[in-house]
């Protein structure tokens, strides 16, 4: 980890209001993600009252500015000068093994999330890619401790690091139009879980009923940089019916969720 | 409670933009003309960041309460009709203007005449809820707006702030207070050679991992906005295509970058893009240029100027003063 306290830390101003902190290239993503998360939230400590916002990028800071509060020379240093004490401090607390996170942002331990693989949408053809049984997947992908590497593209959409070289496939030729709700996808190197129902062309694995924003909570998003999780497979859910009552209301059931899932 | 009886097309509640919200993923969001924005508030005397309205067209208001409101942007007629001893009275009015309204009347506002879209500002700003310390809605974030993120579109209601008269100067003497009737922009639109709107554009991001060929392309060429912009981004069409580069990852965007897709249009980013994006970006148009190329109709030609960060530092403040 030492090489990166070498590597250079650039800042310079994008916009007459908005600084753009590039962190120097490192191997593992991780780590990088987990250190640029806690860098925020070290500014954030030190010149909070300057700052409209801070977005944490795969390999950036973007530091926004309040326009009255900026001093051009001086806190381009100063976030300059932090982040390089930050990052020289913490090398070596922040080792290359994915679930040393124990302090900073993810502070909460495992979260596990329950994961529907029921309603086939990627999963057989995924398998067969990855040349594995459908049961031995899910068990292979529910074994995988992931890192929240940050929320973005839409409220609460994270995206999550760990997956293994084999799991890695480039997007889909073309993209879904709806992606359903929670719906629990892998591209590239990236985990991801959709927050609402949208457009996308990651490759759906199964789906969760876990809310990941919701704007009535004191704090929306559910997971911040540094958050680990694992899956576990769910049945889906179906209520507990009596066998007589079964045969007249398990059609129905099955309908509405037919509808429900598109 | 003010009526909004028919529009052309949506009207945004818009103020400063949310603050703290990007690691959650959350849009910035705020004004297209930052300018326009900060003269309605100054015009009314109020705080610079009081919520307004960003209008796109066509719209006409019933004004149950009384309100006073100021328009900037672009150019178009503005109509009050009063009931006056049972008569209809209309007054017209022209933009940067501060305009008083009683209980009763209906305002409207004509086709744009020039410029693309106007901030109408309210005295007291809009009664909305806050979400990150702002009332702006995108509605595919389901937040924010009238609520789930919605626009005011024909037949939504909504409430003002408290309503404060504007007008009253102190002891200043009258002349030196009217003058605040009618502002004129500072900066007026630069128009450079053979009339072509300049707009100024910062190289930064991964411009060096452009090819020289591309950024020849990008600043030589007249260039239009498309009609498929929108609050997201603003679409440019150049007729030569400008070779994009390859990039892995997405990276985190500010307000106006310059993304160039692998079809060589550039994408200017606006205040409700998504804050992760995986297009090469090419450099950022500061705010004050952004303003202007917001306002650009599709068939007006404009050339990208590049300008140091300095230089666009210098600019942005003049603007602002």
């Amino acid at each position: 980890m030492t090489h990166l306290v070498k590597q250079k830390i650039v800042a310079q101003w994008v916009t007459p209001t908005t600084l753009h902190c590039e962190f120097g290239e490192l191997d593992c993503t991780v780590n990088k993600a987990l250190l640029i998360g806690r860098c925020r939230l070290y500014l954030y400590e030190h010149m909070a009252i300057k700052l409209a916002d801070i977005v944490p990028g795969f390999n950036e800071l973007l530091v926004q500015f309040i326009p009255s509060e900026i001093d051009y020379f001086a806190d381009l240093h100063q976030v300059e000068r932090l982040l390089k004490q930050y990052v020289m401090d913490s090398s070596a607390t922040i080792s290359n093994n994915a679930s040393v996170s124990t302090q900073g942002p993810g502070k909460r331990g495992i979260t596990h999330i329950p994961v529907d693989f029921g309603m086939d949408y990627d999963l057989v053809d995924v398998a067969q890619r990855l040349a594995l049984s459908r049961a031995d997947l899910i068990a292979q992908f529910c074994a995988i401790e992931f890192s929240v590497i940050l929320n973005g593209f839409m409220p609460g959409f994270i995206y999550l690091s760990g997956l293994p070289d084999k799991f890695h496939l480039p997007r889909l030729a073309t993209p879904r139009l709806k992606v359903p709700a929670g719906a629990v996808a892998i591209a590239d190197a990236y985990c991801g879980i959709y927050p609402q129902r949208s457009p996308g062309g990651w490759h759906i694995l199964g789906v969760t009923e876990h809310v990941l924003f919701d704007i009535d909570r004191s704090t929306p998003a559910s997971f911040v940089t540094g958050d680990i999780i694992q899956f576990y497979p769910v049945m889906p859910a179906v209520p507990v019916i009596t066998p007589i009552l079964t045969a007249k209301i398990a059609p129905k059931i099955r309908s509405s969720k037919e509808a429900a899932g598109d | 409670m003010i009526e909004c009886t028919l529009t052309q097309s949506p009207i945004f509640i818009i103020d400063g933009g949310r603050r703290h919200a990007g690691a959650s993923g959350v849009s910035e969001s705020g004004p297209m003309d930052r300018t326009a924005f900060r003269l309605v508030n100054q015009l009314l005397h109020q705080d610079v960041y009081t919520s307004a309205l960003e209008v796109m067209g066509e719209c006409s208001f019933v004004a149950h309460i009384p309100m006073t409101i100021a328009v900037s942007g672009g150019n178009a007629a503005i109509a009050v009709t009063t009931m006056t001893n049972n008569t209809l009275n209309t007054n017209s009015y022209k933009p940067n203007q501060v305009i008083n309204i009683i209980a009763g009347d209906r305002f409207s506002i004509g086709r744009l005449q020039q410029g693309m879209r106007l901030v109408v500002g309210i005295a007291g700003g809009i009664d909305a809820p806050l979400f990150f310390d702002s009332r702006c809605g995108i509605i595919r974030e389901k937040f924010g707006g009238l609520g789930q993120g919605k626009p005011i579109l024909s037949g939504d209601s909504f409430a003002i702030g408290c309503y404060q008269p504007v007008g009253n100067e102190g002891d200043m003497p009258s002349h030196y207070s009217n003058q605040s009737s009618e502002y004129q922009p500072i900066i007026s639109p630069n128009t450079g050679i053979a009339g072509v709107t300049e707009i100024d554009f910062v190289p930064n991001y991964q411009h060096a991992q452009f090819s020289l060929y591309a950024r020849y392309l990008f600043t030589s060429q007249l260039m239009q906005v498309s009609q498929q912009s929108n609050r997201m981004g603003m679409r440019i069409h150049s007729s030569l295509a400008i070779p994009s580069i390859v990039k892995h990852e997405s990276q985190a965007l500010a307000l106006g970058v310059v993304q160039i897709p692998p079809n060589g249009q550039p994408i200017v980013m606006g205040p409700d893009r998504q804050t992760h994006g995986g297009y090469p970006v090419i450099g950022t148009v500061p705010e004050y240029a952004l303003d202007k190329l917001v306002q650009l109709t599709p068939n007006e030609s404009f050339i990208f100027v590049p300008v140091n960060i300095e230089m666009a530092i210098a600019k942005y403040w003049m603007n602002l003063r």
